[in-house]
């Protein structure tokens, strides 16, 4: 069998997908797997032993044959047409497609294979809707829209692949190993706070070894800061020996961290500019990361920082930093959160990874009531994402696990009480929120069909449906689908009246599990013991 | 009707039409500057206009292995540019085609189809004739409504075809909008939403 997975993405992207890879691998053990991956990111090869073949898209140099005014318009036609003939010689029995672009989609549907998976396009439109967790990544990815996992578990569960557990942070060594450098200016905390972070770890820790890494490229612009002593240069392929030498990474958002985490080593990120840790984080167990509470962060992708100064940065005091930096690499997990958290205006992170319920970004500063119920909410969007495999756990072995999961997390009794008390009254105004949109659906109906059709008579619908989602808190996370099912042209008002009422649908259904959730982990009293392992499978009777 | 004399220049023999330069002024200067600005490589680059030639000599010396087609509308120039010592005729080609009729029955237009070489334009030469000229350049790269239309004829893609008549350049987009609207099913469709894909 062989497969092509298209990955046209940034080198980071990619080592977050290594995981899917040796899943991928695991589950075909005999296939050939052949990685599409653009030609910029050609390096990260030996990093993927579990891809047979690497294809590389030369995006640059399509990029400027079609942005050069002197050049023939059709030309990169025939050259894209040649090189899709040669790679569609290899005869592919499925495309994976794990980028999430329309360039990747309309290459996969250029290319022929028996079986497509991931975003295609079928002309003018995307098929992106193949499953749940296809959908939830395009509605949230790329938005500041919270999401309740990390893009790894996204793409995993869009592809129906399972996710090995990552490693625990420990680190060997007694290096401090610092990738001061990002991709994105936008992201880099300035050189002159790395210096101060650098000289405070090095005045109270002398024995510690304390290096900048660097590409070559980046040298010389270290070196205005850093001696070369400080320094270490190396390429991608050389960066995994490093790495399994060092106690503690200090990074911005990067690839390194990506392998730091698949290596094991504890890392403290600084997730600056539009850094997005609750999707991108390292996806590891028991690593920190910092970000300011600015109300600019994280900031849109694309565009450079709209600020005079670079506030995100500037919040973050270099010698707190380091203390807390200090108080890890000596695995004083308590010092350390103390000393972050005694930072103003930062939020304080910490990753976890139970393989009941995955891979959570536990805010420090919340409090164990709204971690509970962040953990209750993640469980029913995975519950009801899941809901065809024949693998999905019933509603009372998902209470169980979320009971044990939540011992794991430190969340205690009391903070489960308040936790399912707070789910309660939501769930109440969730209710009372989707009832309050039926009702508006069934108005603009009769309207709209009483007055020949007339599309105008949905534009305060479109109104209403849009005020659902405004912001992403937990409870507005419910009604994201049915905020988008209002916008959009639509053909005629059929098709709308059709989209959201689907969406109402699915709405409806995710609330009643989540009611039935909330009951089994009530019933249970928040507690996990001996009644808790008899829970039925299927929740309680609807009262 | 234009007609064409030679002065000698600092630059050596320049030609004028109808009084004026067809040369940039320190054409030699300017030729190395546009030259610098069309770095590129190519197996074959088609120029329009010859003027005094300068740009077509350093165009050659910087790119050494590259085969060069000038077109021009004066036969005049011809002559007094080949002439020259430092001009290497084995890379060489100079055409003079006078009408737009004339470059779309000409015979060259047969290994541009075959081979889409990258067409420089150096206006400075082109004189009165630059709206023949500009013509030329949408046919050569299929750039405008009719080198569009020509093209896309010869390459398979049968249909009318809407596209922008003003005098702007065409570019991928545009291509992109007549295939989703004539050619959606063609097999080649999504290969060009690719390509538009690439332009930011």
């Amino acid at each position: 069998m062989k497969i092509l997975v298209i990955s046209l993405l940034r080198l980071g992207d990619l080592l977050q997908q290594r995981p899917l890879l040796r899943s991928l691998r695991a589950r075909y053990p005999q296939a050939e797997i052949h990685l599409l991956v653009n030609a910029s990111v050609a390096a990260a090869r030996n990093l993927c032993p579990e891809a047979d073949v690497f294809h590389l898209f030369e995006r640059e140099e399509w990029q400027e044959e079609v942005g050069r005014a002197e050049a023939h318009l059709l030309k990169p036609l025939l050259g894209l047409e040649e090189w899709v003939h040669e790679l569609s010689r290899e005869q592919f029995d499925e495309i994976h497609n794990w980028t999430h672009n329309r360039l990747s989609a309309h290459l996969a549907e250029a290319l022929n294979a028996p079986v497509k998976k991931g975003l295609l396009s079928d002309g003018l439109r995307f098929r992106v809707l193949e499953n749940d967790w296809s959908r939830f990544f395009n509605d949230r990815f790329g938005s500041r829209r919270r999401s309740y996992f990390h893009y790894t578990e996204l793409l995993a569960g869009a592809f129906g692949l399972d996710l090995a557990v990552p490693p625990v942070s420990a680190g060997k060594g007694s290096r401090i190993l610092i990738q001061p450098l990002t991709s994105d200016e936008k992201k880099n905390w300035s050189l002159s706070s790395w210096r101060t972070f650098v000289d405070r770890l090095q005045t109270e820790r002398s024995d510690l070894q304390v290096n900048l890494l660097a590409a070559p490229f980046e040298v010389e612009r270290l070196q205005a800061y850093f001696s070369p002593e400080e320094i270490i240069v190396a390429n991608l392929t050389e960066v995994p020996a490093i790495l399994a030498q060092t106690a503690l990474l200090i990074s911005g958002d990067t690839s390194i961290k990506h392998l730091a985490a698949q290596a094991g080593v504890m890392i403290l990120e600084l997730a600056l500019g539009s850094a997005d840790a609750d999707k991108t984080a390292s996806f590891t167990n028991g690593s920190y990361v910092v970000s300011s509470q600015v109300s600019c962060a994280p900031c849109a992708h694309s565009s450079p920082c709209r600020q005079l100064s670079h506030l995100c940065g500037e919040s973050l005091p270099p010698v707190r930093l380091a203390d807390a930096a200090l108080a890890l690499v000596s695995r004083d997990f308590t010092n350390a959160e103390k000393c972050l958290l005694s930072i103003p205006q930062v939020r304080v992170h910490r990753t976890a990874y139970d393989a009941r319920l995955g891979w959570t970004l536990m805010d420090l500063r919340q409090s164990s009531e709204t971690h509970a119920a962040d953990l209750v909410e993640k469980m029913v969007w995975r519950l009801d994402m899941n809901r065809d495999s024949e693998q999905v756990a019933g509603v009372g072995t998902a209470a169980r696990q979320l009971l044990e999961a939540g011992s794991f997390l430190g969340i205690s009794t009391a903070g489960w009480q308040a936790g399912l008390t707070l789910l309660e009254k939501e769930q109440v105004e969730l209710q009372r929120r989707l009832l309050q949109v039926q009702g508006s659906l069934a108005e603009t109906a009769r309207l709209c069909v009483a007055d020949g059709l007339n599309p105008q008579r949905l534009t305060e619908l479109r109104r209403e449906l849009s005020q659902l989602a405004t912001s992403s808190d937990r409870m507005n996370m419910h009604f994201v689908t049915l905020a988008e099912a209002g916008q959009g042209a639509v053909p005629t008002p059929f098709h709308f009246f059709g989209n959201v009422r689907k969406r109402i649908e699915e709405t409806e259904r995710r609330l009643q599990l989540r009611r039935r959730l909330i009951a089994q982990i009530q019933e249970a009293g928040g507690i996990h013991g001996e009644k808790s392992r008899n829970l039925s499978e299927r929740g309680p009777e609807t009262p | 009707m234009e007609f064409i004399t030679f002065r000698e220049t600092a630059d050596g023999l320049t030609p004028f039409e109808n009084g004026r330069s067809l040369c940039a002024p320190r054409a030699r200067e300017e030729a190395v500057k546009w030259v610098n600005h069309h770095s590129f490589r190519a197996r074959h680059v088609v120029i329009l206009g010859l003027g005094a030639g300068l740009h077509i000599i350093e165009w050659m010396k910087a790119h050494p292995q590259a085969m060069v087609t000038v077109i021009d509308t004066h036969a005049a120039l011809v002559a007094p540019f080949l002439s020259r010592p430092d001009v290497d005729r084995q890379r060489l080609e100079v055409l003079t085609i006078d009408s737009f009729e004339g470059l779309l029955s000409h015979e060259v237009m047969e290994e541009i189809a075959l081979e889409m070489p990258p067409v420089l334009a150096f206006q400075p030469a082109w004189g009165l004739r630059k709206e023949l000229f500009q013509k030329f350049f949408g046919l050569l790269t299929a750039r405008s409504a009719e080198g569009l239309r020509y093209f896309l004829a010869r390459f398979g893609f049968h249909g009318a075809i809407e596209v922008s008549e003003d005098q702007r350049l065409l570019t991928i987009k545009d291509l992109g909008l007549v295939v989703d609207s004539t050619f959606a099913g063609d097999p080649r469709a999504p290969l060009i939403r690719m390509l538009r894909e690439l332009v930011v």
